[in-house]
């Protein structure tokens, strides 16, 4: 062994010898590892369930409610649930990517398989966020002439202003978020290029 | 869980429990409250992994691998966690021990800080005296590539601590 790593090795040696041992006990490990995945289960599945509940009281809305008779008001009915149905769809697809991620494989692989799923998650958030945002309000667009017929234009006015200040609102959360993950993406990018270089 | 299951985890945690907090106090470097909080993760990981320990390697190799990617992932997560400079913090090492031992501590660790997570984790690794072949298992490169960057790591470290 060459001088420089044994010094090193000595050096930490005496680190070492004044460090003192974590007090984590066992039983507190399993009840947390317990409660993780419990929270795991309902931040994957609770998602989810809210966009379905909403997909049905949507879908109940304009069936039973509204009844539309226009072709148009109900090409705007399809692109509407259309667009939540793709949502919840790559929710889906991208709650069992995650779980394939494999922590007890080497870090190389690990990384890929981290990398693969970022790369996934950013082309979710691009052309396909911009198409299923798209279509939904395609969709809403397309109901408000059979809407003007029963509705008062003031009221009209208040609910295409209201959902345009909610759709901004949307974006500045979703692009929030997205700008999160592309520099966790970025970070992974860097770690990986670490790991294969010599 | 089965029963085998949690009695093999238990064994495991008594077993490795200060090998992977001293790993994870290295990739830290020397931030004791970040290492305990990534100690309780790597075992949190190993206990959600049991079920898929399959045997093609041993049980030490297995939570170094977990250990690795639970460092290497855990700022993804944790990314605005606020991080204290090592010259700055008091810890348990200062109040307790020699003032040239703390200093050359600090040293070490400043030195470790400044590599990049990757290299930290080898370096401690290599400091923890496992054998590169198991090293190389872990990070999922060749023995021949592992020894370019322990040269070279060498050599960034011996930089830092002579000028740092």
């Amino acid at each position: 062994m060459d001088d420089e790593l044994k010094k090193l090795k000595n050096q930490w040696k005496d680190v070492k010898s004044s460090v003192e041992k974590p007090e984590i006990e066992v039983d507190d490990i399993i009840e947390k590892a317990k409660k993780n995945k419990k929270s795991v289960l309902y931040a994957h599945y609770g998602n989810m369930l809210i966009l379905t509940l909403t997909l049905i009281m949507i879908t109940a809305f304009f069936y039973y409610v509204t009844s539309f008779q226009d072709l148009i008001s109900k090409i705007g009915v399809v692109f509407m649930i259309g667009g939540l149905a793709l949502r919840i769809l790559i929710e889906w697809v991208s709650s069992i990517r995650s779980k394939q991620m494999d922590l007890t494989e080497h870090a190389t692989s690990s990384m890929n398989s981290l990398l693969q799923f970022y790369q996934f998650r950013k082309k979710i958030h691009g052309p396909v966020t911009i198409s299923i945002v798209g279509l939904y309000t395609l969709g809403f667009y397309m109901l408000t002439p059979e809407f003007s017929k029963y509705i008062d234009l003031h009221w009209m006015i208040i609910m295409d202003v209201g959902y345009v200040i909610g759709a901004i609102i949307l974006i500045i959360f979703i692009r929030k978020g997205i700008k999160k993950e592309m520099e966790e993406l970025a970070e992974i990018v860097q770690m990986k290029k670490e790991l294969a270089a010599p | 869980m089965n029963p085998t299951s949690q009695t093999t985890f238990q064994e495991l945690f008594n077993k490795y429990q200060s090998m992977i907090a001293q790993l994870c106090l290295g990739y830290a470097s020397g931030d004791h409250d970040l290492a305990s909080d990534l100690t309780q993760e790597v075992f949190i990981n190993t206990w959600n992994a049991m079920d898929r320990f399959e045997g093609r390697s041993s049980y030490k190799t297995w939570i170094y691998r977990i250990t690795v990617n639970t460092c290497l992932q855990y700022h993804r997560k944790n990314k605005y966690q606020k991080y204290v400079p090592i010259g700055e913090k008091e810890t348990g090492i200062e109040a307790e021990e020699s003032g040239q031992k703390e200093e050359k501590s600090n040293d070490l660790y400043k030195a470790i800080d400044q590599l990049s997570k990757v290299d930290r984790l080898i370096i401690t690794m290599v400091l923890e005296e496992l054998e590169y072949e198991e090293i190389a298992q872990i990070i999922g490169i060749s023995e021949t590539n592992l020894r370019v960057k322990i040269h070279r790591i060498k050599k960034r470290l011996k930089k830092l601590m002579s000028y740092g």
